[in-house]
């Protein structure tokens, strides 16, 4: 009960905040300036670029906002009148997780669904390939938010300093993001090119399972660390 | 009826350390049902310590805390069902508005949305907030937001205030009606208010039982009436005259006084012996005035306020 309140509590929060309505508007209205820039000389797909841009930039805001919120409501001890209620101690930060999770979710998909628009007004062929490859950049984005704000929750919890939090929510979380993200299927590819060797599972699909790990790993170790904060 | 049957909250050999500094240092004692139990201490003595670890802020503590009797369980359906909290230096999220935040706490405590909805009202009145109910916090005066903190803890009828500082921030008509709003609530609505304060004025009146924190340790626990008498001060009697008549100038034979002065003010101070009997001085006192035909307009006795005992405690021998 009180998971879902926090959850719907956090949620009406983070849709107002400046950072989310940024994102909202300004990731679509980016999209569309990319149109302008490549209409002539570019002949790619711009939902596929749209799609890494986008995530990049919500990742690194996205883990920003959550680490900071976090330090500074703990600083301020914003937690202290939810704590003396009959609230468990996890669903705070869960529903704070999932809130901001939601938000830059929706930012992404909304800059994708906009360069979807373009493609089609531009006539780009869109064929199977491609609708594969930009399905797998959609979940590499769904996974690599994760990550990032997960490491942005244990460095809001962790850190005493607004600027720390920030900083090593920007780096280590985005860091970590792509490096899980990426770096087996570029192994995979590497191998194959240069060993002949093929690995027997989707190299995709194990980058994903390794980034859902990390990310439910780094919230668990969140919880536990603010399930013992003194406050 | 067991001496535990009326006890609400019993501490018993609180510690607590930071570091390598001891805050709390065994303190034990108890909150009866129905007191206004004024928990008073300089600042850095463990009164915030010891409220945090009550409401479970703070769980690494040793010794034991009994809520009627029973070891405090902050469970689901335990000690947090029946506390009203108002913390000191706390904020909210700015982004709610006063009805927003209170409906969130009201539903977190355990009320149905109807019945917050139904509460609001009557509690922002209480705090004199019944303008705001509308406005974003972020544009409230920090007295304001302190009345707010006040209604949150409030809202779902608890059975057991605890107030850490509450007064602060607050101008003197506000401190004022706060007081006369927990006066009300513990003798009408029959709560019990556990309050931590060090400035002594606002538990004048309205506290029952006094605790006096010093250094981490409980220096003395009694009712205000049973301080001022322990810790009396030497009394002394003021008296103003007339206007341009004259003061008591023979106090020749008076042997229980110590001293007489002339206050700025025009009125005349009469420091008396410790240990005499306070009538009898009083009445040889006002003999000697008619006998001297002095025109008095007002004769006071100044007594002790908790102010004086509190300074004698923690400032004087008595202090561990």
């Amino acid at each position: 009960m009180s998971l879902k309140l926090l959850l719907l509590d956090e949620l009406q929060g983070f849709v107002k905040s400046k950072i989310t309505i940024i994102l909202w508007i300004g990731l679509p209205a980016l999209t569309i300036l990319m149109n302008f820039l490549t209409d002539t000389s570019f002949s790619g797909i711009l939902t596929y670029f749209t799609t890494i841009l986008a995530t990049s930039i919500a990742g690194a805001l996205g883990s920003v906002m959550l680490s900071t919120s976090i330090t500074s409501e703990m600083n301020k001890h914003v937690y202290d009148l939810f704590l003396i209620r009959p609230v468990k101690r996890r669903n705070i930060i869960i529903a704070k997780y999932v809130a901001v999770y939601t938000c830059l979710i929706a930012a992404v998909y909304i800059a994708i669904g906009t360069s979807l628009v373009i493609d089609t007004l531009r006539h780009t062929t869109i064929n199977e390939y491609i609708i594969e490859e930009m399905t797998k950049s959609m979940i590499t984005a769904f996974f690599a938010l994760g990550i990032t704000c997960s490491f942005g929750t244990l460095f809001g919890i962790a850190m005493r300093s607004v600027a720390a939090s920030a900083l090593l929510s920007l780096y280590v979380g985005n860091q970590a993001s792509s490096i899980l993200t990426l770096v087996i299927p570029l192994i995979s590819q590497m191998m194959e090119l240069e060993f002949g060797v093929t690995f027997p599972v989707d190299p995709f699909v194990i980058s994903m399972i390794i980034g859902a790990g990390v990310a439910v790993g780094m919230i668990v170790v969140a919880l536990l660390v603010f399930e013992k904060k003194q406050f | 009826m067991n001496a535990l049957s009326t006890s609400l909250v019993r501490f018993e050999n609180i510690e607590k350390s930071y570091k390598d500094t001891k805050a709390l240092k065994g303190v034990s004692f108890e909150i009866k049902k129905g007191d206004i139990f004024g928990y008073v201490g300089p600042n850095g003595a463990g009164k915030t310590t010891t409220i945090k670890i009550l409401v479970g802020l703070i769980r690494d503590f040793e010794g034991s805390i009994l809520i009627n009797g029973d070891p405090l369980d902050y469970g689901s359906n335990g000690f947090h069902r029946m506390l009203g909290y108002l913390p000191q230096d706390v904020g909210f999220q700015e982004w709610r508005t006063v009805d927003h935040a209170l409906m969130t706490f009201g539903r977190l405590s355990g009320m149905r949305k109807e019945e917050v909805r139904e509460r609001i009202p009557g509690v922002l009145e209480l705090v004199q907030l019944e303008g705001v109910r509308y406005k974003h916090i972020r544009k409230l005066s920090g007295g304001m937001q302190q009345k707010l903190l006040l209604a949150q803890a409030l809202l779902h009828d608890p059975e057991f205030l605890v107030l850490d500082e509450p007064m602060t921030g607050l101008d003197p008509l506000a401190r004022h009606h706060l007081k006369n709003v927990f006066q009300q609530v513990a003798k009408k609505e029959g709560k019990t208010i556990f309050f931590s304060t060090h400035i002594l004025s606002d538990l004048e009146g309205l506290c029952n039982t006094i605790a006096v924190l010093y250094n981490g340790q409980i220096v003395k626990i009694g009712s205000p009436k049973e301080m001022r008498e322990e810790y009396r001060a030497r009394d002394i009697v003021e008296i103003v005259y007339a206007d341009g008549a004259p003061a008591l100038s023979d106090v020749s034979g008076l042997d229980m006084v110590e001293e007489v002065s002339m206050a700025e003010d025009g009125a005349q101070r009469i420091l008396l012996k410790r240990g005499n009997d306070l009538d009898s001085s009083m009445t040889r006192l006002m003999a000697r005035l008619v006998e001297q035909v002095c025109k008095v307009r007002n004769i006071n006795l100044v007594r002790p306020t908790l102010d004086d005992v509190y300074l004698q405690l923690i400032g004087g021998e008595r202090k561990p």
